[in-house]
């Protein structure tokens, strides 16, 4: 069965609920960045949005936008990928709980704590009474809610899917990781692409696809399978690989490089490894920064390139590849890997 | 020293609830808390129990005297005058 990325829209440190940034993005030499909010009222009454954290309003206006532009009322189902869920209100219940002796704790903070709560959100505010689930699997929760609406379409459940990936950097939390020498200090743009020391650039996410089982007017790409893989050594990686390409060398390889110098190393392997580096890699976290579901960023990306057949030079990972892409793009294979204990592949085909 | 404690109220329902667009003055003394008027729901509700032990030490165990008490501004204000032990 052919499955479809039919809508998709974004908040982050970009410009929200636009794609100005597939052609010219915003490149900070920043640490970390929070995401640039939407104008969220014409999405949420106020009397509905007064209870909402901020990832629960970027949650909606993008499976909102999603929805509108791939011309859907309601889904199917809606499939969340998240890390952390509204980590934001679990740390503002915690506190009350540590600083108010577990008594007399606001009960909106702690329903919102829990990591379903996004996607239950999205469906009340869209009334939708369909399949709901949520998946919280650290780098791969996005692929992994991605692999069950396939799933879910290729049983014939479904026709359609509104498929989330939403992740919320907090100050607090991202002063924990701070500490463990997770972000890097100078995290120019140059340190980035050269990764050669450790630690990446601090992000969030929120991008919404719509998914279809037909190819409509607004299809961007085809999703030729998702595959998830867990401690695979490079034999298994190889064979997973293999089977999902069917044997065919992509045009591109779209990978999860986060600027961090362990990171790179991986990424440099898998390449290698599999094509003898000759496949042109490209790159997005020096867009978007690093955050749980930030891989959902990549596939929405190389499906953008899919779609207009073009790949900008900011998403080239070294800009001497330009000349090795075809003219016509007809692949893309998608690689993220998490501390290199989880991996997920998405080949993605022109329409 | 009424009106004192109505303006506090009012502002601490605002906080509470996070009605962004609505000041003080919004709020009618009289006007239902729920349903109509300020237009609250069952999780409103559980925010303003919170609120009354927090704020003013009183405990509402029993739902039919809680109905009562947040029919309005005013019900509130009058209950915590008479009830308030901080």
């Amino acid at each position: 069965m052919d499955i479809y990325i039919s809508g998709a829209s974004q908040i982050s440190m970009q410009e929200p609920l636009s794609t100005g940034w597939f052609t010219q993005p915003v490149l900070y030499d920043a640490s970390y960045r929070r995401s640039v909010e939407a104008d969220y009222r014409q999405f949420i009454a106020p009397m509905a949005a007064r209870r909402m954290g901020r990832l629960l309003k970027r949650a909606i206006a993008v499976s909102s936008d999603a929805l509108r532009q791939a011309g859907l009322d309601m889904p199917d189902a809606i499939i969340t990928g998240t890390g952390l869920g509204c980590i934001e209100n679990t740390e503002n219940f915690l506190s009350a709980m540590t600083f108010q002796g577990e008594e007399l704790l606001q009960p909106t903070q702690f329903i919102h704590s829990t990591h379903n709560t996004i996607g239950a959100q999205v469906a009340l505010h869209l009334h939708c009474h369909g399949y709901n689930s949520t998946f919280t699997h650290t780098g791969i929760s996005f692929e992994s809610a991605l692999a069950d609406a396939c799933c879910q379409m290729q049983t014939g459940r479904i026709a359609t899917a509104l498929v989330g990936g939403h992740d919320e950097m907090t100050p607090g939390y991202f002063r924990l990781l701070e500490k463990t020498g997770y972000w890097k200090p100078d995290a120019t743009q140059a340190r980035l692409r050269l990764a050669d020391t450790p630690g990446a650039m601090a992000g969030e996410t929120s991008v919404a696809m719509v998914l279809r089982n037909v190819c409509s007017d607004t299809a961007m790409a085809r999703i030729a399978g998702v595959s998830l893989l867990c401690k695979p050594d490079d034999r298994r990686l190889t064979e997973a690989v293999e089977e999902l390409t069917q044997g065919t060398i992509p045009d591109a390889l779209m990978t999860g490089r986060s600027g961090d110098c362990a990171d790179a190393r991986i990424y440099r392997h898998i390449s290698q490894m599999l094509y003898r580096d000759r496949v042109p890699a490209l790159w997005y976290k020096h867009v978007f920064g690093e955050s749980y579901t930030a891989s959902a960023f990549g596939i929405l990306t190389a499906a953008l390139c899919l779609q207009r057949q073009t790949v900008p030079a900011p998403w080239l990972l070294r800009p001497e590849d330009v000349g090795r892409l075809p003219q016509a793009l007809q692949n893309i294979l998608c690689i993220t890997q998490f501390q290199n204990k989880v991996y997920a592949l998405t080949f993605l085909k022109s329409c | 020293m009424e009106e004192d404690l109505m303006l506090n109220l009012k502002k601490q329902i605002i906080e509470v609830l996070n009605l962004e667009e609505i000041s003080p003055e919004d709020i009618a003394d009289d006007a239902p808390l729920f349903g109509e008027g300020l237009g609250l729901d069952s999780i409103d509700a559980l925010e303003l129990i919170v609120l009354m032990e927090r704020n003013y030490g009183i405990k509402l165990s029993d739902p039919v005297q809680s109905k009562a008490i947040f029919q309005s501004l005013k019900t509130m204000a009058d209950y915590i005058a008479a009830n308030r032990t901080k």
